[in-house]
């Protein structure tokens, strides 16, 4: 006797379009979101760009950059989205609504918001390339061109970020509370990326747990960090360049990072979501 | 065609054209003398209009919409259906036995449907299904979208008199009596109805019936406990004369009782020998062997049966105790088929509910080889089998309880008996047939009688309600012994001073926030804190603040909160329909296209009421809803909810703090802070409260301060 299955689709579907209503409603928000990724474009070029893919200093502080402005844009999109609507979300729980059907909707629409993002990002690839007439690498690790790999490696990051966000949405009760934690998250994920400082030891440990990290090193990977020499080898050839496993430019390394990264965004998504049943609790300030 | 006891189907498939006169013959064969007659019922299976009451002394309807012709042992109605008014919506053929004689000896009764000279239908049955009754419902015409038949074919220990004042009649004399007069031979004179004219006349709302609904072989019978004051409970004997005969061998012959002590119904075993399950558990004597009587709640449930409930006789007995009233409410459903639909959609279903939180199509029952199952469709608001909610095909076990919202159903043998709730909007359809009736209503109103016989939808009995201390140690109490009531189509305004616990009460009163209470919420009867889940659909709860999506426009909003609200399979034309609905009803259609972010105070409140009244939520609570709001839009605001609880039936509970305007509201629930402690003040109507406090409402807050323990209210029973 088989069950007919026929609300969740229908209100995950009425989700997703209430949201793209109230998405394209806010032009003003939907501006600002897009808008970001192109001063950040034109960040990592303007400050990064002239040696990046000149040395492997240059090379993995261009790509830091990213990582960071990858991880900002994400937070920021989607860390007011839930608590701003929560008193709605709790409204709409009483009634019968399904908690994974509204956070599977804007998890989707972000996932479409951080697409466009990151091909934005992307192109500040091409920018340098174009203006400081510096080579990318001549073949990507898996496709033809690097520049899909990068994007897809950005999109993944920024979207495991998005995530990250949404998550603290659900999980705090006001706006504020989201506001305060932002920044530290940020600097949490900075400082553990590897890139700042070295990581050893527990901190090594901790870092695996950060997203940053693992952008970092699909970056660097496919930006053949291994391969550049160092900025000192440039006058002093004699200093060796030790290759640092995190960076090899293998297609099962790149896959693997990306496999993480992707299970990062389903355990932010479905923790998220359980968090989100406590609205059921929230009471009268 | 020839049917059989509990066939239902619409009339045309009978092969009757009921654009045109028909005729409804009835002939009985029998010892006794029979008094046959058709009662024309409004939806509340009252005979709110004694002038379709056809019997031998009223023998036409107006406008000859029925003519009665009589012969011996033989009554025709020759009935266009078509030219009843649309408030008549059943047409009922009972037979009465006049004088000596019960309904177990009759002999033969025929019913049959002619049309051009041709049958077209035809019941027969004799007395082998009764014993000691003396009336029975033999057939019905009733509309249900179009017009329908049904054999009913159940009997009642009562006369005809009894029959008339069930159906809400009026007798000439004060006398009940069967005893004839004048008679025609083989017909006796019934008591003439005490008016007799064309215009309905509108009583006022009647408080809900007790009653209680016996099901036994499949058969259901109700009775309106109203009657009499104890009603004895047994197998049928020749030496007792049980008021509600049982035929099931695990009844004694005086087995039970319900009797009416001071105003409450309980039920006392008598010793039986089977005894009688209560709610599932079996009644036992105390420590020193006496059975104490049991106070009953609406749909509690008695059983006679055997010792195993899992695997109940079918000729044990199934009883249900219910304030909801008796009659059109109850339906038969055979299962005749593979598979019963149920839902709101006409098309897709077998049997329509068309009540906004059920889903187009709600639940399935299936015939499976000897075995039934049932299965939820992934309807929005759940079907529930004996308290838990239906995961996959569950069996479905004799006398099993089925419910969804406030839809009700018990499956026996092979049928399901169906109860569906009255939409509140039906009540005052009514009303607008005919200007005295209009008159009648709005007479009412001003004269301040329009709570009167108002049905009572939610009832609160709160002895407590604590949480934990903001210190860490220990509870605070917030509010303490509060009841009160809010009645069906009411405007209740909820006072009190700052920290009173006006929204404590409110919270706990629509189930939304109950932790650390004790006491009870029963909604239309039904627990609402044990059936939250279930009941939760019928509910709207509108906060103070504003929770809607700026960026959207108001008719946008709308249509997303009803997508939200209703089932997932509402069609589009629905939702449209109710969003321009609710536009009307709260006075912002010119407004539907702005954005929310660019409406004034009063439009937004307007907005964020329409959330909830966009679903046809029947109770509506809000929380301030004029919160910053001037004095002109305040008003109207208030106008607005008065039209929605007089004219669409909707029962409003809100909170506020401004009482310029409290005139406009039927009634005043007042809360007072007394040693910390939120205690109710007053509830009444805001004459009643000025009568009471002696000041106008606006200055009781002030009177109260001065001395808070004076004014601490019992509250109502």
């Amino acid at each position: 006797m088989e069950q007919k299955k026929i609300s969740a689709m229908k209100q995950w579907q009425e989700f997703t379009i209430e949201y793209f209503q109230i998405m394209m409603g806010d032009k003003k928000n939907l501006f600002v979101s897009l808008m970001f990724p192109v001063l950040a474009a034109i960040i990592v070029i303007w400050i990064a760009g002239e040696n990046m893919f000149v040395h492997y200093d240059g090379t993995k502080s261009g790509s830091f950059v990213v990582v960071s402005a990858a991880i900002w844009g994400g937070l920021f999109n989607s860390i007011q989205i839930i608590v701003k609507d929560r008193k709605n979300i709790k409204r709409n729980y009483v009634a019968g609504a399904r908690l994974r059907c509204y956070t599977a909707s804007r998890a989707i629409l972000q996932f479409v918001l951080c697409v466009l993002q990151s091909v934005i990002l992307t192109l500040s690839y091409i920018g340098i390339s174009v203006i400081y007439d510096n080579e990318l690498p001549k073949e990507g690790i898996i496709f033809q061109s690097p520049l899909p790999e990068f994007f897809i490696s950005i999109l993944l990051l920024m979207y495991a970020a998005d995530m990250l966000g949404l998550m603290i949405s659900c999980m705090v009760k006001k706006e504020e509370a989201a506001n305060v934690l932002a920044p530290y998250i940020l600097i949490v994920q900075l400082i553990f990326s590897g890139i700042l400082f070295a990581m050893e030891g527990l901190a090594n440990s901790i870092s695996y747990i950060m997203v940053s990290r693992w952008g970092m090193e699909a970056l660097g990977s496919i930006a053949r960090l291994n391969d550049l020499q160092l900025k000192i080898q440039l006058e002093v050839p004699s200093v060796p360049h030790e290759f640092e496993g995190q960076f090899e430019a293998t297609k099962e390394h790149l896959l693997q990072v990306w496999g993480i990264l992707l299970i990062f965004i389903l355990v932010l998504v479905i923790v998220g979501n359980l968090l989100l049943h406590r609205v059921s609790k929230d009471t009268r300030e | 065609m020839l049917v059989q006891r509990g066939f239902r189907d619409k009339i045309e498939n009978c092969g009757i054209d009921i654009n045109e006169f028909f005729d409804v013959m009835i002939t009985m064969k029998g010892n006794a003398t029979y008094d046959i007659c058709c009662f024309g019922l409004d939806a509340k299976d009252k005979l709110t209009d004694e002038a379709y009451f056809i019997f031998y002394n009223q023998t036409e309807s107006p406008k000859e919409a029925i003519k009665y012709i009589e012969e011996y042992n033989k009554a025709t109605f020759h009935i266009n259906l078509k030219m009843l008014p649309e408030y008549i919506n059943k047409l009922a053929f009972t037979i009465s036995i006049d004088g000596e004689g019960f309904l177990g000896e009759m002999e033969e009764h025929h019913f049959l449907l002619w049309q051009n000279g041709k049958e077209a239908f035809h019941f027969s049955m004799n007395g082998s299904n009764f014993q000691k009754e003396r009336t029975f419902i033999s057939i019905e015409l009733y509309k249900k979208g179009v017009w329908r038949i049904g054999v009913i074919a159940a009997g009642y220990n009562w006369g005809l008199s009894e029959m008339l004042n069930h159906y809400g009649g009026e007798e000439e004399t004060s006398e009940v009596s069967q005893t004839s007069q004048t008679a025609a031979p083989g017909f006796t004179q019934p008591k003439v109805p005490k008016t007799s004219g064309a215009n309905p006349v509108v009583s006022p709302e009647k408080p809900p019936e007790h009653s209680l609904v016996v099901v036994e072989n499949g058969v259901l019978r109700s009775y309106s406990l109203e009657m009499r004051k104890q009603w004895l409970i047994g197998r049928s004997a020749l030496d007792i004369a049980q008021d509600i005969m049982l035929n099931s061998r695990f009844a004694s012959r005086r087995h039970g009782c319900i009797e009416n002590r001071d105003g409450q119904w309980y039920y006392v075993d008598l010793g039986s020998l089977n005894g009688t399950y209560y709610n599932g558990e079996k009644i036992l004597p105390d420590s020193n062997g006496n059975v104490l009587p049991i106070k009953l709640k609406n749909q509690d449930v008695l059983r006679i049966d055997s010792t195993d409930l899992e695997h109940p006789a079918n000729s044990g007995v199934w009883m249900m105790y219910s304030t909801e009233g008796i009659g059109k409410q109850w339906e038969t459903i055979p299962l005749d088929q593979e598979e019963i639909c149920i839902g709101r959609d006409s098309q897709l279903c077998d049997i329509q509910i068309p009540l906004p939180y059920v889903s187009g199509l709600h639940m399935r029952i299936i015939h499976d080889n000897q075995n039934y199952y049932i299965m939820d469709c992934n309807s929005m608001a759940g079907t529930w089998l004996n308290g838990a909610a239906v995961r996959g095909a569950m069996p479905l076990r004799e006398k099993d309880k089925i419910a969804f919202g406030d839809c009700f159903m018990v499956f026996t043998g092979d049928k399901i008996i169906l109860n569906t709730p009255v939409p509140i909007k039906r009540k005052n359809a009514l009303a607008a047939d005919t200007k005295e009736a209009e008159d009648n209503l709005a007479e009412t109103r001003v004269s301040g009688n329009y709570l009167d016989g108002k049905p009572v939808l939610l009832r609160a009995n709160i002895q407590s309600r604590k949480v934990p201390s903001n210190t860490g140690r220990g509870e605070k109490e917030l509010i303490r012994d509060v009841r009160v009531e809010v009645q069906e189509g009411t405007l209740v305004a909820l006072l009190g001073g700052a920290g009173a616990g006006k929204s404590t009460v409110m919270n706990c009163m629509n189930g939304m926030d109950t932790a650390g209470m004790t006491g009870t919420v029963e909604y239309n009867g039904v627990d609402l804190l044990k059936n939250f889940e279930r009941m939760k659909y019928l509910i709207g709860s509108v906060p103070q603040s504003e929770v809607f999506h700026e960026s959207l426009t108001v008719e946008q909003e709308l249509s997303h909160a009803a997508r939200h609200r209703l089932p997932g399979d509402t069609k589009k034309s629905e939702i449209k329909e109710r969003v321009n609905n609710t536009l009307r009803q709260l006075g912002i259609e010119s407004i539907r296209k702005n954005k929310i972010s660019k409406c004034s105070g009063g439009e937004r409140r307007r907005v964020n009421i329409g959330i909830e009244l966009v679903a046809d939520r029947q109770l509506l609570c809000l929380d301030e809803p004029d919160a910053g709001l001037d004095p002109g839009n305040k008003k109207k605001l208030f106008e607005t909810l008065r039209k929605l609880a007089h004219e669409d039936g909707k029962s409003i509970l809100a909170i506020i703090h401004d009482v310029s305007d409290i005139e406009l509201f039927d009634r005043v629930i007042i809360m007072n802070k007394v040693d910390d402690v939120g205690r109710l003040a007053f509830v009444g109507t805001p004459k009643e409260a000025k009568r009471h406090f002696g000041v106008e409402i606006k200055d009781v807050y002030q009177l109260m301060a001065q001395n808070p323990e004076k004014y601490i209210y019992e509250g109502e029973e």
